[in-house]
């Protein structure tokens, strides 16, 4: 993936860097901790779904999740510690097991995994632009910022994946009468 | 302006090449249309602040807000009418009047049009970000991160100023006792 990170910073960086850094405010720190609470979530949900399927290209994209997930929470901790708020505890990392194990009661098919990685995209994508939103602080909103480019960027190729599969579900289409022809 | 979008089109564009374009579905429809219902609507309220501040830095920024909405709304009715979307009742740009001559009763100060044009560029990110995961075809979603990475910026900027003329309102700050002291 592209560092896009960098080429934002390099943009918005004069108004961070003016910025007096006042404390955070209430809602930046619900959204941090909150956000941190549901990403170690999302992390180990993530690991799960490796252990349930044998399909090469799922788990690849599985594993691609955890690695943006993982990298992450440690910056999402990293920078909730320097600004002195504290940590909310959170899910450790699952062993490996194997997937052909899983009991047919508990394990979710390939269609399901992917569906529930997509739905996790939508739900984050939508909790970072909330968290910019809220965010007065500029170097706050730059975190997000980021965050928000990872994802997007990452539900793309999903998006391409479970498209290729058959196992995107695609809402009834507009057709209105007399709309030109493709 | 790198950024964003340029990192989603190199991710997106080999995707849109070899993708047969299925129509619109139901709600990349809805959120196409009630985007450009929108931006129309501030793009005249915009308008309106400008004609209600003297205030040279306020004016330059509602400015380029309005300038900002125009292309949208541009963009997005060339996208909808190729897509064989009808497009919502739109109102007119306002013409340049006075700000002076607005009566007392009815000026918004500074502050307040600052603040209102806020929560417009808010509203406008919550929208994107919504109608960007909602859609299914790569070049709808590009659209979106492309309209998302403008408001974004433009919400950035517009923060700066106000913060700096003090309009900016800020939440309680979280103080708990014996916070690390910010390094100086």
């Amino acid at each position: 993936m592209p560092d896009v990170g960098k080429a934002i910073k390099n943009i918005i960086q004069s108004y961070v860097d003016e910025e007096p850094k006042s404390p955070l405010h209430v809602g930046e720190v619900m959204s941090c901790w909150s956000y941190l609470s549901e990403l170690a979530d999302e992390q180990v949900h993530s690991e799960a779904g490796i252990n349930s399927t044998t399909d090469p290209e799922l788990r690849k994209a599985f594993h691609e999740a955890v690695k943006m997930f993982k990298s992450q929470k440690e910056r999402m901790i990293a920078f909730m510690l320097s600004e002195g708020v504290p940590i909310p505890p959170l899910s450790e990392s699952k062993p490996k097991s194997n997937p052909s194990d899983v009991p047919l009661g508990v394990k979710l098919t390939d269609d399901e995994l992917a569906n529930s990685l997509n739905i996790k995209m939508v739900i984050l994508i939508t909790y970072c632009a909330n968290a910019i939103i809220q965010s007065a602080r500029n170097d706050v909103t730059l975190i997000w910022m980021e965050y928000l480019q990872e994802y997007m960027a990452f539900g793309a190729t999903l998006k391409e994946l479970v498209k290729r599969r058959g196992w995107l579900k695609v809402p009834p289409y507009y057709y209105a009468p007399g709309a030109p022809i493709k | 302006m790198p950024d964003l979008l340029q990192a989603l089109k190199s991710v997106v564009q080999s995707f849109i090449k070899d993708e047969n374009k299925t129509p619109l579905h139901i709600g990349e429809a809805m959120g196409c249309w009630i985007f450009l219902a929108l931006a129309g609507e501030t793009q005249v309220q915009t308008e309106a602040g400008i004609n209600s501040t003297t205030d040279p830095e306020l004016r330059k920024a509602l400015q380029e807000a309005v300038n900002m909405f125009k292309s949208q709304k541009e963009r997005i009715s060339a996208f909808m009418r190729s897509e064989g979307i009808p497009l919502p009742p739109l109102s007119e740009s306002k013409p340049i009047s006075d700000p002076n001559s607005v009566p007392l009763g009815v000026k918004l100060t500074d502050n307040e049009l600052a603040n209102s044009l806020k929560k417009k560029v808010s509203m406008a990110i919550t929208n994107c970000s919504e109608a960007a995961s909602q859609s299914l075809r790569s070049d709808v979603s590009l659209i979106w991160a492309e309209f998302l990475q403008e408001h974004i910026t433009f919400l950035l900027i517009l923060k700066s100023l106000m913060r700096k003329r003090g309009w900016l309102k800020v939440p309680p700050p979280y103080h708990p006792p014996g916070l690390p002291q910010a390094e100086k």
